[in-house]
């Protein structure tokens, strides 16, 4: 049923959602609603053509007393077909959860257990195993990372951002982030230029998040310059906000993969050319964050010349 | 010399914090369900009290209850150490008087005990 009327594309996007539930068309209630809309303008017509040709009320009556029962057992399956949706939207959010935690668990041992290693808790190590064993301890990190990533994705699908926004210092934030990835770029051999007011005025944003925004644009700016020109950091004053340039002079982004950058898990070509590593997702979430705290966040970019990423934030008033 | 409570059932976690935490100089005991940690606490009145918070027999947050309800260990500072995030579970915590609320995961050895140092009475 839904095949034959998708092929209409207006009806194609109505049942979209139900069709990825994997919802059967009675238990979709964009359907019965549609079912439900077409039946109400018919039975209208109906009792008005009744009405008119035939004059007994018991006959009437009874079209009416038919017609509304009709409506009552459809309105049962549309409040079926709700909860259906919300069941599937609970344990998606309850696997996400318990996925994450059972995840950590491991994780955390892990860390732990080289963090006694590294800090010669259990002896001392010798330099190669040291090297080895930093190669352990990255692989260990990124994987948390990936987790804690795909629980902020799944926090932003249902719409559920963990936000404590605040009185935030912009500067104090990027000035913060800029020292504790000046060794990063140093080894990229990046430089890394800071141009904003200590004046610069506080925003209204959660400091963690919007940190987390500013180290993604950062640490994207120091992979993508592969060791070419330099990264500048412009923070001012834009009427009622504060705009944030992270500007690198590196690969760029490709102008047919531009559409596609701030989609979840998308890494555009340059990525494979340039064998950077990632999640795909620091965009995504950089971008859910910066609009839940009503802001704007966009990049220009060319091939070769470098890009530049931008973002606002709403000025602190009380 | 001050002594830490560390209530959490993983044994990798308990070994590699508590030896950290023995080498730092504190005296360490652990308790690896919720009734045998709030058992412990109750004894030893500790200067600090780790909390995970999915335990078995009692979890976390009804040891944590029991705890501040008690007024002889209702002043002892707790820090959850979990791996759940859910806002709800901070904020439940924070609301039943944890002192302050980390992720396991992402916090590495000498983190957390900087944390405790912060924290202990």
């Amino acid at each position: 049923m839904f095949r034959f009327l998708s092929k209409i594309s207006v009806f194609a996007k109505i049942f979209k959602e139900c069709r990825e539930f994997n919802l059967g068309p009675w238990q979709c209630p964009t359907f019965v609603f549609f079912v439900l809309g077409m039946i109400n303008i018919a039975a209208m017509i109906a009792t008005y053509l009744i009405a008119k040709y035939y004059t007994e009320p018991e006959f009437v009556a009874l079209i009416v007393i038919g017609v509304a029962t009709f409506f009552f057992l459809i309105s049962y399956s549309v409040t079926q077909g709700f909860d259906q949706l919300a069941k599937a939207n609970k344990m998606k959010t309850e696997f996400v959860s318990i996925a994450s935690h059972q995840l950590r668990t491991p994780l955390s041992a892990m860390r732990w257990t080289i963090n006694l290693l590294e800090d010669n808790r259990v002896g001392e190590m010798g330099e190669e195993q040291k090297k080895y064993l930093a190669l352990v301890k990255e692989g260990n990190e990124r994987m948390i990372k990936l987790v804690n990533d795909l629980l902020d994705v799944s926090r932003i699908e249902m719409g559920r951002v963990l936000l404590q926004p605040g009185q935030t210092n912009l500067y104090v934030l990027i000035e913060k982030m800029v020292k504790d990835l000046s060794a990063v770029a140093q080894a990229g051999s990046i430089a890394i230029k800071l141009e904003a007011a200590e004046t610069l005025p506080n925003v209204y944003a959660d400091p963690s998040k919007i940190s987390m925004v500013i180290q993604n644009l950062i640490d994207n700016a120091i992979k993508y310059s592969r060791g070419r020109g330099e990264i500048n950091i412009k923070a001012e004053k834009e009427g009622k906000f504060v705009k944030v340039a992270v500007r690198d002079q590196g690969v760029g982004i490709p102008e047919n993969q531009q559409k596609q950058i701030f989609q979840k898990f998308f890494r555009s070509d340059n990525t494979l050319k340039n064998q950077t590593s990632g999640t795909g997702l620091g965009l995504f979430i950089a971008k859910s964050v910066v609009e839940e705290s009503k802001g704007k966040i966009w990049f220009e970019s060319k091939a070769n010349e470098g890009t530049t990423f931008f973002f606002t934030l709403p000025i602190y008033s009380l | 010399m001050q002594t830490i409570l560390f209530v959490e059932d993983e044994p990798t976690l308990q070994k590699a914090l508590g030896l950290a935490l023995a080498q730092e100089g504190y005296e360490v005991k652990t308790a690896a369900d919720g009734e045998a940690g709030l058992q412990l606490a109750r004894e030893v009145k500790p200067n600090l009290v780790l909390l995970d918070l999915i335990l078995p027999k009692m979890d976390g947050f009804e040891v944590l209850e029991e705890l501040k309800k008690d007024d002889a260990t209702k002043n002892i500072p707790v820090i959850v150490l979990t791996n759940l995030e859910s806002s709800q579970d901070i904020e439940k915590a924070l609301v039943l008087g944890a002192s302050t609320y980390l992720v396991k995961a992402n916090y590495d050895l000498k983190d957390v005990i900087e944390k405790v140092k912060e924290n202990i009475k």
